[in-house]
């Protein structure tokens, strides 16, 4: 590893991957174009000369590419699946990114000198579950769920020496990944299996002039006044009726950002090996403005340790990003 | 005079916003050949844009991987509605599109699924 913390940048298409890599970032991860990744969003990721560009751009510039191929694939997709990993191997990639146990063993089996990372989506949280991939698989990094404290990590650290890629900044999911169904239940259609919560085609806005309805499939997910910030329309981030309370509330979770520029020192100190950043579904003004901020914080705390502080500045710079009005540093600062 | 003078500066205004936008889009796609074969997923399909406060309305058809101008339409497939600094910005690579649609600068109706291939594919420029 590196002697500095590794700051891995989401990329959904080249300009944002170029971004990324001029803006600081050691690697991007991205995948292709179709249903293997977790960012299936139509028109959104690489092509397989895409992909080819990517790498070489990176590799000339001494960064890395990781490649998402990180759904469940069902008996339909294993052969897509399959060719992905083919592809991403024949192309150069440094680091697989998988979550599927089936496909674990097909690229470790079929290309042992192949990097794999246990991708979020495998939703491995324990030191048995980690030790298992890695004896099993030969997994150099695990990618941690967003509901784990700091304390945690460290002891996954400790009783795994496995590389720890941790999220730092995006969306916050307060599910193990990998684990949650609410889009099945309402859509039929699974993160898991397509690649999107709240997959865009189910979404509906419909805008009366007082309220802006939110719709999944035949659910409302909310109904926002006029004028007032709106979430991604997925169903974690739903207002619903509770029976039992009388009144609305966000059930599941507030929409709410996760940034952890603030305890970035004890993320690093607690056997976090790289910070990683969500967003392949926004745009090269996002990458950018979101890899500047880290990069700066990332150097900060090595050139200056003790007088760490993240900077107004920079969370300035991030926060036109947000969904939702604010941030947090979510479960990770829990006891 | 003044309401002449204003007349004709609210017609430029409209004229460059439309011609910024047939440009941007006309660079698109010479630009990016390999990513404006994705247009052809989305191929036949009207975009509405609405440039709020000009009052403007463009359709946009998407045919042989090419956008084209062409007249009103009753039920475009999709529409995205912002202030033409809204536009322009995103053009220019100021603002997010997810961050203006969080702030409700950048609204968004219609197939909602066409209208994310579309941002998705503009993204590529």
């Amino acid at each position: 590893m590196p002697d500095r913390v590794e700051l891995c940048a989401p990329a959904g298409n080249l300009p944002s991957l170029k971004e990324a890599i001029n803006r600081g970032a050691d690697a991007v991860y991205l995948g292709f174009n179709n249903d293997t990744n977790l960012r299936n969003f139509p028109g959104l990721n690489f092509t397989f000369k895409e992909i080819a560009k990517a790498i070489k751009f990176a590799h000339r510039r001494g960064k890395k590419i990781y490649i998402a191929i990180n759904s469940y694939p069902q008996l339909i997709q294993l052969e897509q699946s399959h060719k992905d990993i083919d592809e991403a191997c024949s192309l150069g990639a440094d680091a697989l990114i998988i979550s599927d146990l089936g496909l674990l063993a097909y690229a470790s089996k079929k290309y042992p000198s192949m990097r794999l990372h246990l991708s979020v989506q495998a939703g491995a949280s324990s030191a048995q579950s980690i030790i298992f991939y890695q004896k099993t698989f030969n997994v150099k990094r695990v990618v941690l769920p967003r509901v784990m404290s700091v304390e945690k990590i460290a002891q996954i650290n400790k009783e795994t020496g496995c590389e720890i890629e941790v999220f730092g900044f995006g969306l916050l999911c307060i599910n193990y990944e990998g684990r949650c169904h609410l889009s099945s239940y309402l859509t039929g259609e699974s993160i898991n299996t397509y690649g999107a919560c709240g997959s865009p085609r189910f979404v509906r806005f419909e805008e009366n002039g007082e309220n802006l309805k939110v719709m999944l499939g035949e659910t409302c997910l909310n109904k926002y006044p006029k004028n007032t910030a709106i979430a991604y329309p997925t169903p974690c981030k739903g207002y619903y009726h509770n029976l039992e309370k009388q009144g609305f509330e966000y059930a599941f979770q507030n929409p709410q950002s996760l940034n952890v520029l603030e305890i970035l020192p004890s993320l690093i100190e607690n056997g976090a090996d790289a910070i990683k950043i969500e967003g392949r579904q926004r745009s090269q003004v996002y990458v950018g403005k979101a890899v500047s901020s880290f990069r700066q914080a990332i150097d900060s705390y090595y050139d200056k340790k003790e007088a760490y502080s993240a900077t107004q500045e920079s969370n300035g710079e991030l926060e036109s990003l947000f969904e939702g009005s604010s941030f947090t540093c979510g479960c990770y600062a829990e006891e | 005079m003044k309401a002449l003078v204003l007349r004709v500066a609210a017609m430029l205004k409209n004229k460059i916003s439309y011609l910024t936008l047939r440009l941007a889009l006309f660079y698109f796609v010479k630009r990016n050949p390999e990513a404006a074969k994705r247009l052809v997923e989305i191929d036949g399909k009207v975009f509405k844009v609405v440039l709020e406060e000009a009052g403007n309305e463009y359709y946009l058809l998407i045919k042989n991987n090419r956008f084209k101008v062409i007249e009103k339409i009753d039920n475009p497939d999709g529409t995205i509605s912002g202030k033409t600094d809204a536009f322009i910005g995103l053009i220019r690579k100021r603002y997010d599109p997810d961050e203006l649609f969080f702030k409700r600068e950048l609204t968004i109706e219609g197939d909602i699924g066409l209208v994310t291939h579309l941002k998705n594919t503009l993204a590529h420029l």
